[in-house]
């Protein structure tokens, strides 16, 4: 592994860190000694294919699974020994829309929601609620499923948890309704000190938002790092000889390899100047070099290959 | 840790019962369980009727057919039971609060889906403690319908001119009649908790229980099934000590010793309560 793919922020205050975590269903390995680290203040963005162990992560944080091995912990406080304070510190947007007690009135769940959390905000719910449209009066299990997302947005956000978790946020919302809810976040995190944690497999979604990424595959981080990091990863498309061998002389590592026949675009990990001195010194004839967007490096990193 | 992090603390447990007591009761009661308490009233209240009073249809060239309660039947014929009519008044509640308190644990339970209650374990409450609360939520509750259900008896008796059913039992009838569903509730709240399939867990031991029966039965191993007869029949048997009282009550037996049944109560009620606390703690309930 690149080392320089794998920050630890050691130097950082810590807000969700895992250890070794281990988890297995069956045959299969949803989590795989996974060791995250998302630094206080940071929207740390967990990416990675379904089934990647994304979900599970966040359910190890909350204590809702049971995990096989390894610890994790929020604001230095062991999910499973203290859960119930870990949970105090949590907003949570789950990603299954199997919501209970369809059977309330919005302002009713709202209500109860509100009990079990004594920093909560009646009139900043209110104002959230306005933002996102919301009708209180609706029953709860009637919304539709953007409708029902916009619900549990609120109930995460209402005690202004010092730490959000948000699976999939964006999954059964409309293009304006995301709009909306990328800038009600940024608002939020304006307004309130909060470390966001969002798993996606979407991305370009929410390509504004983050300012950390956790590439998580088969259930282990293969990169973690801040974003203006990503920098470093850049896509250098080049004209090569026929038969060229010289990829396996280039002094940078290389995340990824695509083109075809003599037309390559390859990315590597090192400065736009350096990948293009050095493809140039290995014959090839480069015609660009440009850094890649969140989503294209979450791409690249996820097919990188184990060796890497 | 910051100063701002310590407002985020887990509520107070008296917030977290008057929560759970809310979303049982529910602004929205279910139109089924509306039905159902309805269902159950009127069962008791005519079934009282007519075991006190017997029913009679009157009919005549003068006057439409009428059906109600009079006292023609009263137990007292040939065969003399010795039955207390005010007892069997209130047994008809018991029944109705037993069945009530059977069905019970489904409705505290309500809108979490066994598979994985994912809301209410993701909530600031230590996850044995907030399904114990929601289960004492519910176990709170029982004595209220439990009451509801002997008032419409008694009144119902009453109101026919029964007014002997008030005096003369002692106290342990009446304590048989509240403490009977509590035993019910938290025994069939022990799958309702603990398993993905609660349902399945409860008719499938109930039937099987029945099917091992007959089987023996038929294999001619009736000896076998002693065990399974003295645990719901015998002396300290599951339904002797649903039954209790009442049933001795109604029987005639007002001279049994109340000991034993207090004590078999009890240890029904322990060992309910352990399961139920066993069914909460289950770490591989994850989602």
């Amino acid at each position: 592994m690149i080392e320089e793919l794998f920050q630890r922020f050691e130097d950082r205050p810590v807000a969700a860190r895992t250890r070794g975590l281990c988890k297995r269903f069956g045959t299969q390995t949803a989590l795989d000694g996974l060791e995250m680290t998302v630094p206080e203040g940071a929207v740390y963005v967990l990416v990675g294919p379904n089934g990647a162990g994304k979900t599970t992560t966040l359910r190890a944080l909350l204590d809702l699974t049971v995990m096989d091995d390894g610890t994790a912990e929020v604001f230095g406080l062991p999910c499973v020994e203290r859960g119930a304070d870990v949970r105090a510190r949590i907003g949570f947007v789950p990603d299954s829309q199997d919501f209970p007690y369809g059977g309330l009135s919005v302002d009713a769940l709202l209500a109860h929601h509100a009990t079990y959390y004594p920093a909560w905000d009646e009139s900043y719910a209110g104002e959230l609620g306005r933002q996102m449209a919301i009708d209180g009066r609706q029953r709860y299990g009637g919304l539709s499923k953007g409708e029902a997302r916009r619900v549990q947005l609120v109930m995460a956000l209402a005690h202004r948890p010092p730490l959000l978790l948000m699976d999939e946020p964006t999954d059964g919302l409309d293009p304006l309704a995301q709009d909306r809810f990328q800038a009600l976040l940024a608002d939020h995190l304006a307004d309130t000190p909060t470390t966001v944690l969002i798993s996606t497999h979407r991305v370009h979604e929410i390509e504004g938002l983050g300012d950390c990424l956790g590439v998580l595959r088969d259930g282990r981080l293969v990169a973690q790092l801040e974003r203006q990091r990503l920098e470093r990863l850049v896509r250098v498309r080049a004209e090569v000889p026929e038969g060229w061998a010289g990829g396996a002389l280039l002094p940078l590592p290389v995340i990824r390899r695509g083109g075809r026949g003599r037309e390559i675009a390859w990315t590597v990990w090192g400065e736009s100047a350096a990948a293009s001195a050095a493809f140039a010194d290995a014959g090839a004839t480069v015609r660009q070099v440009e850094r890649l967007t969140l989503e294209e490096s979450t791409r690249a990193l996820l097919a990188m290959p184990e060796a890497s | 840790m910051s100063a701002r992090q310590t407002i985020h603390r887990p509520p107070a447990l008296g917030s977290v019962v008057r929560a759970q007591l809310r979303l049982i009761l529910g602004r929205r009661p279910r139109a089924m369980w509306i039905a159902l308490a309805i269902v159950l009233a009127q069962i008791v209240a005519a079934a009282t009727g007519g075991i006190l009073f017997g029913i009679t249809i009157q009919s005549g060239p003068d006057q439409p057919t009428r059906l109600f309660f009079s006292k023609v039947s009263d137990f007292a014929g040939d065969l003399d039971f010795a039955i207390d009519e005010g007892a069997v008044a209130v047994a008809v509640a018991a029944i109705g609060a037993f069945i009530w308190a059977f069905f019970w644990p489904f409705r505290v339970w309500r809108g979490e889906n066994p598979q994985g209650r994912g809301y209410h374990w993701a909530m600031p409450v230590g996850r044995r403690t907030h399904d114990l609360l929601r289960v004492g939520a519910g176990l709170a509750l029982l004595p209220v319908l439990t009451a509801i259900l002997a008032i419409v008896a008694v009144a119902t008796a009453a109101a026919f001119g029964h007014t002997a059913v008030f005096p003369g039992w002692g106290v342990l009838f009446w304590v048989n009649l509240f403490a009977g569903p509590p035993l019910i509730y938290l025994l069939v709240s022990i799958p309702v908790v603990g398993s993905r399939h609660p349902s399945a867990w409860l008719w499938g031991t109930l039937g099987a229980g029945v099917a091992l029966v007959s089987l023996l039965h038929a294999a001619g191993l009736i000896r076998l099934t002693e065990p399974l007869f003295g645990l719901l029949l015998g002396r300290a048997g599951l339904l002797t000590t649903l039954g209790g009282p009442i049933v001795s009550e109604i029987a005639g037996w007002s001279g049994r010793p109340a000991a034993p049944w207090a004590l078999a109560w009890l240890c029904w009620l322990a060992l309910a309560a352990v399961g139920v606390w066993l069914a909460a703690t289950r770490r591989h309930r994850s989602i």
